[in-house]
C-alpha cells in the first residue's frame, strides 16, 4: 500500500518539477509574503525620508485591537509600534494565502489535471485502492503547502527580527497558533475543497478558476480587520481553527466519496 | 479467460450496457464493434474494473470483477481511446511508473521494459518525452504500457483510431504477434470494419448497449446472405443462349451486361452449382463466377438496422 502511494508521489513530483506553471507560484508566492513584506516595513521609511518621524497608532484603533496585542504593543519602543502592529497583525492574512493557494494550484493539476489529460484512467487500471489514490494524490500538495507555509515563516521571522527589530521580537503567541493550528487546518480545507472541486470540473483551468476563489475569505478578513470590524485574538484563532478542522473532516469525508474510480469514471 | 454473465450498467436511467454475456479464450480476439454510444466503452471499463456493473458480473482469468477487483486489474492491461500518457515524463519514465504500480519487480521491469521497447522499435527514443512523440509512436508507448505487467488480457479501446494506414497495419500486427505468441486474450472496440473484419476472431456487434450478433466475420455476412448476386463472366452470348438462361433460371432475377451474366439467388450455396451446371450444359464457356456478397459495411448496418 505505501508502495504505491510513495510510487504516485514521486511521479508527481517529477510532473511538477517540469512544469513551470506549477512550481514558479509555488516558490514565488512564498519568498514574495516572507521576504517581501517585512523588507517593505524595514526600508520603507528610510526611503521614504520619514525616518525622523515616530509614526504613532491612532487611539482610536488601538481600542479595536486584541488585548494580547495591546500589551505586547506596550512592551515596545513608540517606533517600533507600528511596524509590528503590520508584521504580526495586518499581514497575518496575507500570510494565510499561501497555505491556501499552494494546494488550490497543486491539487488542480493533481486531480483536475490528470482528469482532463486522460492519464487518469491508465492510474485507475492499476491494482491501486481508491483510498491509497487519493491519499496518493493529496500528499503532495498537502506536504508542498506545509513546507512552503513554515518555511515562510522561518524567513518571515529571521527578516523582522533582524531587519525591523534587531532583536528576538517575533513570533508571538497569536503567530505560533497561526502556525500551529490555523496553517494545517486551512491547508486541509484547501485540499478538501479543491478535491471536491476538481471531481466536479472538467479540467484543470476550471477547477484552478473556480479554486482561486478559496483564498477570498482571507482578503474579506483582511479588510474587516483594517476596518477594525474583526479582531483576530487568540480566543478566535483557537475556535476557528477548531471549526474549520471539523468542516476538514467532513470536506475529506465528502472528496473520498467523490474521488471513486465508477465516479470519476463517469465523470470522464 | 473472459466470460460476463448478463453484465449491465446503466447511468441513471440510461442504459451503458445491458445483459451482455460473452466468453473470450486465450490467444483469442474479440471486437466490439457498433455504432457511438453502443456501450463498448463501458464494457471496456466494467472488464477493466474502472466502473461497477448495476448488475451481472464477469470472470477475467478466474478472478471475478465485483469480488476481486485489484486482482483482475494486476492480469488486465488497458488502452484507453487515448493515450493517457505524461506528456512531461519521458517513455521510459512513464513505463517504468506504470511498471512500479503494477508491482512488477525492479530487475525485471527494467528487463521488460527494454524488451518491449526494442521489440517495439523504441528503445532509441526511451529518453524523449512521451509529449514531443508523434500519435503513432505514442499509441506504440500506450500499447506498451498495456503490456509491461505481462497482462494475459488486453483490453484496447479504439487501438487504431486516428493512426495513418501504416501505423494501424503495424499496430495491427503487434496485436496479431500477441495472441498468436502469448495466447493474450484481446478485446478491441472499433469503428473500423476493415480491422474488425481482419484482426478479430470473433466479432460481438453491439448498439444500445445490447450485443445484437456475434459470430465471425464470414458467418456475420453469411446470414444475410438470402439475396445474394452471382456473377458469372462468359465467353460471348447469343440471343438465344441469353433466352435460355432466363428461362432456366426463372424465377431468380436474371441480367446481361457485355459479357457478364448477373443473377440474382436466394440460396447462394445450392443454387451457385445448379447455375454453372445449366450454363454448361447449355454450351456457354464460363471465364470467371463471382459470388457478389454484400460488403460488411452492409451487414452491421442491417444488423444495426433490425435490431
Amino acid at each position: 500500500m505505501r508502495r504505491d502511494i510513495a510510487t504516485l508521489v514521486k511521479k508527481d513530483l517529477l510532473e511538477f518539477k517540469s512544469n513551470k506553471q506549477i512550481w514558479i507560484p509555488v516558490i514565488l508566492l512564498p519568498l514574495l509574503v516572507s521576504i517581501g513584506l517585512p523588507t517593505t516595513v524595514a526600508f520603507i521609511p528610510s526611503a521614504l525620508n520619514v525616518s525622523g518621524v515616530i509614526p504613532e497608532i491612532p487611539t482610536g484603533l488601538l481600542r479595536t485591537l486584541p488585548e494580547e496585542l495591546r500589551l505586547t504593543l506596550e512592551t515596545l519602543e513608540k517606533r517600533e509600534q507600528l511596524a509590528f502592529l503590520f508584521i504580526a497583525y495586518y499581514f497575518a492574512p496575507t500570510f494565510l494565502v499561501i497555505p491556501l493557494a499552494i494546494p488550490a494550484v497543486l491539487c488542480a493539476d493533481s486531480f483536475a489535471g490528470e482528469k482532463e489529460r486522460k492519464t487518469i484512467e491508465a492510474i485507475l487500471a492499476t491494482p491501486i485502492r481508491d483510498s491509497e489514490l487519493l491519499i496518493g494524490k493529496t500528499l503532495l500538495p498537502l506536504a508542498a503547502s506545509l513546507s512552503s507555509s513554515y518555511f515562510a515563516f522561518i524567513i518571515y521571522s529571521y527578516l523582522t527580527n533582524l531587519l525591523i527589530f534587531h532583536r528576538f521580537v517575533f513570533p508571538t503567541y497569536s503567530w505560533i497558533l497561526i502556525m500551529g493550528l490555523l496553517v494545517p487546518a486551512l491547508t486541509f480545507f484547501s485540499v478538501g475543497t479543491m478535491i471536491i472541486i476538481s471531481a466536479r470540473s472538467k479540467g484543470f483551468r476550471e477547477a484552478q478558476q473556480i479554486g482561486g476563489m478559496i483564498v477570498l475569505p482571507v482578503f474579506v478578513l483582511l479588510v474587516t480587520q483594517l476596518l477594525g470590524i474583526m479582531s483576530m485574538t487568540n480566543l478566535s484563532l483557537i475556535a476557528t481553527s477548531i471549526i474549520l478542522t471539523a468542516l476538514d473532516v467532513l470536506l475529506l469525508k465528502f472528496g473520498s466519496r467523490a474521488y471513486t474510480r465508477d465516479h470519476l469514471m463517469s465523470n470522464i | 479467460m473472459i466470460e460476463t454473465s448478463h453484465l449491465t450498467r446503466y447511468f441513471g436511467s440510461l442504459v451503458a450496457v445491458e445483459d451482455m454475456t460473452i466468453s473470450v479464450d486465450s490467444g483469442e480476439i474479440l471486437g466490439l464493434l457498433g455504432p457511438n454510444g453502443a456501450g463498448k466503452t463501458t464494457t471496456l471499463r466494467l472488464l477493466a474494473t474502472l466502473m461497477r456493473p448495476t448488475s451481472g458480473t464477469a470472470v477475467v482469468d478466474g478472478h471475478d470483477i465485483i469480488r476481486d477487483p485489484e486482482q483482475v486489474r494486476s492480469i488486465v492491461g488497458v488502452v484507453s481511446d487515448n493515450q493517457a500518457l505524461y506528456e512531461r515524463l519521458t517513455i521510459y519514465e512513464n513505463l517504468d511508473f506504470f511498471g512500479k504500480m503494477h508491482h512488477v519487480p525492479e530487475a525485471e521491469r527494467a528487463e521488460r521494459i527494454k524488451g518491449l521497447l526494442e521489440h517495439y522499435e523504441l528503445w532509441e527514443l526511451r529518453t524523449s518525452r512521451v509529449g514531443t512523440l508523434s500519435k503513432g509512436l505514442g499509441q506504440r508507448v500506450a500499447i506498451i504500457r498495456a503490456l509491461v505487467h505481462d497482462p494475459c488480457v488486453l483490453l484496447l479501446d479504439e487501438p487504431t483510431a486516428n493512426l495513418d494506414p501504416p501505423t494501424a497495419l503495424n499496430t495491427r500486427k503487434l496485436l496479431d504477434y500477441h495472441t498468436d505468441h502469448d495466447g493474450k486474450a484481446i478485446i478491441v472496440s472499433t469503428h473500423n470494419l476493415r480491422e474488425a473484419e481482419k484482426l478479430c476472431d470473433t466479432i460481438a456487434v453491439m448498439n444500445k448497449g445490447r450485443v445484437v450478433a456475434k459470430g465471425r466475420a464470414p458467418e456475420l455476412i453469411k446470414g444475410f446472405e438470402s439475396d445474394q448476386a452471382i456473377e458469372i463472366r462468359v465467353k460471348g452470348l447469343s440471343l438465344s443462349q441469353m433466352h435460355e438462361i432466363e428461362k432456366a433460371m426463372y424465377p431468380s432475377n436474371v441480367s446481361f451486361k457485355d459479357d457478364a451474366v448477373s443473377i440474382t439467388v436466394v440460396d447462394y450455396d445450392s443454387r451457385a452449382p445448379v447455375i454453372i451446371r445449366k450454363m454448361l450444359e447449355l454450351g456457354i464457356d464460363i471465364l470467371e463466377v463471382h459470388p457478389a456478397r454484400p460488403e460488411f459495411e452492409e451487414v452491421l448496418v442491417k444488423i444495426i438496422g433490425e435490431a
